[in-house]
């Protein structure tokens, strides 16, 4: 037990170093006021849409289900932000030959890093799960056993990101660990897992509204998702029972968990670790001349290779974005068709502007970028590479790696609603400056909050203050046209157009982009010579 | 030719470089000794451009390292004690990647790189991820990387830790000749009788200050370099 809590608190100071990295108490405290502030403001924009969703479930008589739908959202956002973590977390931590050395109990060190993990899910999934419960006490009567089941729940739900996470690192890992190339078979099967897992997760989740609508809560999700509905069923009728139950899945899920990656710690582990034995190879060697920013772009673009959760990371917002295209397309397509009227660009173009960059800020390649250099950045400050050149490189591998998505998940979006020439302009260059102004903000969150003692890539990709608030902020940006849009009186609606709604909004992300960059490249050198 | 003068740096309250002024000419060879923690790699990251230090100045060939810290890179090479190599890059492609920073021509550095990677028998694994690598292999690599590109001072670390008994040898021999062809080698190092053995000059450091700087002839006389820096760190104790 003594093993257990002094692990856990060494992964916790681990990861508030970085918070308390400067000696001034003052910046200290600007970086936890930040992190409140910013954590405030996305638990009430969460808040507002799920107030919005209870409106349209009142007229049923169900306000109630928005705590399902919370709840259920909650799930999806913490597992898509936190489930490829756990294979750094558990079998490729730098600090397994250290820890295995030690007279430590395997369970105990699983334990421990459980532990780091859950909170960093817990911190998420409270910031989404939390206005749910709030907004469902909006709506419904407020029990003393309501409100003591939700303030014990909370602490519960992480769970279940937990228990797939697990599972998924135990898998692919178990798979690949022996594997001569195990790196890339590793890297594209956790890819290829991790998107199926989320294209299952968006398509069982599109038709969870409707369900609700005719026929309230769906088999597969009492069956699939048993821990919330057990948890919904306690909280409305306040059955012990049901809440016992809640309990008690929960908890073995997190045994579960435990268990899953006590098995084969030490042998995968001990795999990944080990070398296969190299044939000296007889290839030529190549002797290319290159200018210095290629020879970055080139590095930049093995590192991300080389990294699967850096990858998977960076990647996921860009295919979601596809993904998002092609789900809203059809259901503009499907509602044109079922209402028998023109395309309702107003709703669709919103949902898709705001949904895409919403995507595109979830991972932002430089918001690690530095943090991944660890401790090679030597390299970089000790060679004559001007700070200019190291920027240009880390952003535009950014935007290689990200536009083309984006263009082609808008031109998608435009061809299969068939929308204005101006709104199809728009829905392509909204998503695009976006993208970029999230470069410029992720590479100077980057500067101002580098991880570059880290023992697990997870660490320095996932569980940084930097991609904490580069990531919040781009929500932030994404979200303001559709809280502004749905808040807006139908008075100044109507007046405006939609073409010089998005063209203000167009203006705003520009006018940010600039300042970014412009920070960027005068604050932002300074910070890289600081670190 | 290396010149740093009255040098001083602090890591919050602490002081770890403290007023340093010390001159090394084209073609010497000078250790830089001193026990844990006393300022020797604090010095050479001030040196390389790697740490910001708040007094002082230095000169990397006559080019003020804070001034213009781009021309002063392009005279030196800097290799660390542990050298954290890009492990997902192969032995080749890091090579690559540092020739193309100094603009070397093809022929240059295939040259180079044959010609240092050979000496100190790492060419064969050149094809392979440095995340293969033995800790004495990337300490090779990242030799061979400061090499390549001629630089006028090399900044060296804790050099030989890590090299097996040939390539050791062989690096001494390599610093030797690069002496003889006037560039100027600053090493830090706890191996005292090589430093007696190959170095001209020998500068040594305690608790952030320089106590000692000569020739090694007028700092060792006739006792070892050894004796000597026991006695001075001794006087510490006392």
């Amino acid at each position: 037990m003594k093993n257990i809590i002094n692990l856990t608190m060494i992964y916790f100071k681990q990861s508030l170093s970085q918070l308390y990295r400067s000696k001034k108490r003052t910046s200290a405290l600007a970086n936890t006021f930040l992190i409140i502030a910013i954590f405030i403001i996305v638990a009430f924009a969460m808040g507002y849409a799920y107030y919005g969703t209870a409106l349209q479930f009142q007229p049923i008589g169900h306000p109630e289900y928005v705590l399902v739908l919370g709840l259920m959202f909650a799930a999806f956002i913490v597992l898509m932000m936190t489930m490829y973590d756990a294979q750094n977390q558990y079998y490729k931590n730098k600090d397994y030959d250290l820890l295995a050395s030690l007279p430590i109990k395997t369970p105990s060190i699983i334990t421990a890093k459980y532990l780091s993990s859950y909170f960093i899910s817990l911190v998420y999934g409270f910031m989404i799960a939390f206005p749910a419960f709030i907004v469902y006490f909006l709506f419904c009567p407020i029990t003393v056993e309501a409100v003591i089941y939700c303030i014990i729940a909370i602490f519960f739900l992480p769970t279940f990101t937990q228990i797939i996470g697990a599972a998924l690192a135990f898998i692919i890992s178990a798979v690949t660990y022996k594997l001569k190339n195990k790196k890339i078979v590793n890297t594209i099967l956790t890819i290829v897992l991790t998107v199926g897992l989320i294209a299952f997760i968006t398509v069982v989740n599109s038709g969870l509204m409707q369900d609700l609508f005719a026929n309230g809560i769906p088999l597969w999700l009492k069956i699939a998702f048993s821990h919330i509905y057990f948890l919904f069923e306690a909280m409305t009728t306040g059955s012990f029972i049901s809440f016992l139950i809640f309990l008690a899945i929960t908890l073995a899920f997190a045994l579960l968990s435990i268990g899953i990656i006590t098995l084969g710690y030490k042998k995968i582990n001990s795999g990944f670790s080990s070398t296969n034995s190299k044939k000296q190879s007889k290839k030529t060697l190549v002797f290319k001349k290159s200018s210095t920013y290629i020879a970055l772009i080139k590095k930049e673009t093995k590192t991300f290779f080389s990294s699967p959760v850096y990858l998977i990371n960076s990647i996921i917002g860009p295919i979601m974005v596809i993904v998002l295209a092609i789900s809203m397309g059809i259901g503009a397509r499907n509602m044109a068709d079922a209402i028998g009227s023109s395309f309702p660009a107003e709703f669709f173009v919103t949902i898709y502007v705001c949904f895409s960059s919403m995507c595109l800020g979830i991972g932002v390649p430089t918001s690690a970028s530095i943090s991944i250099e660890g401790q090679k950045l030597y390299i970089l400050k000790s060679l004559p590479i001007p700070v200019t050149t190291i920027f240009n490189a880390k952003l535009s591998f950014n935007l290689f790696l990200t536009l083309p998505f984006v263009i082609v998940g808008s031109i998608i979006f435009i061809v299969i609603t068939g929308c204005s020439f101006s709104l199809a302009i728009l829905a392509i260059l909204i998503p695009c400056i976006s993208t970029i102004a999230f470069a410029g903000l992720g590479l100077l969150c980057n500067l101002k909050w580098p991880k570059l003692n880290w023992t697990s890539e997870s660490q320095a990709v996932k569980q940084s203050l930097s991609l904490f608030i580069s990531m919040l902020s781009a929500i932030l940006i994404s979200l303001i046209p559709f809280l502004i849009f749905f808040t807006l009186p139908n008075e100044i609606l109507s007046v405006m157009s939609l073409e010089a709604y998005y063209s203000i909004y167009l203006a705003f992300i520009t006018l940010l982009c600039i300042v970014f960059y412009s920070l960027l490249y005068t604050h932002g050198k300074k910070l890289y010579k600081k670190i | 030719m290396l010149e740093i003068y009255a040098l001083a740096k602090k890591f919050g309250e602490k002081v770890a470089v403290d007023s340093l002024s010390l001159t090394v000419q084209d073609g010497q060879i000078c250790a830089f000794i001193g026990h844990n923690g006393a300022g020797k790699t604090t010095t050479l990251k001030c040196i390389a451009g790697i740490l910001d230090f708040e007094q002082g100045e230095i000169l990397v060939d006559k080019i003020d390292v804070q001034k213009d810290p781009m021309a002063a890179k392009k005279q030196l090479a800097y290799i660390p004690d542990n050298p954290d190599l890009y492990d997902h890059l192969k032995g080749n492609d890091y090579l690559n990647f540092i020739a193309d920073v100094f603009s070397m021509t093809k022929e240059e550095r295939k040259a180079k790189i044959e010609e240092y990677a050979k000496r100190l028998g790492i060419y064969n694994d050149l094809s392979s991820p440095i995340s293969s690598y033995s800790h004495g292999m990337k300490q090779k690599l990242a030799l061979v990387s400061g090499l390549i590109h001629n630089p006028k001072v090399l900044l060296l670390d804790e050099p030989f830790v890590g090299l097996d008994p040939i390539s050791s040898h062989e690096f001494k021999n390599i610093m030797q000749e690069l002496a003889n062809n006037g560039v100027t080698i600053f090493y830090s190092t706890h191996v005292l009788d090589v430093a007696e053995k190959i170095c001209s000059h020998v500068a040594i450091i305690k608790e952030g200050r320089l106590i000692k700087f000569g020739t090694m002839q007028e700092i060792t006389s006739d006792d070892s370099l050894e004796n000597i820096f026991l006695e001075l760190e001794n006087e510490k104790h006392n």
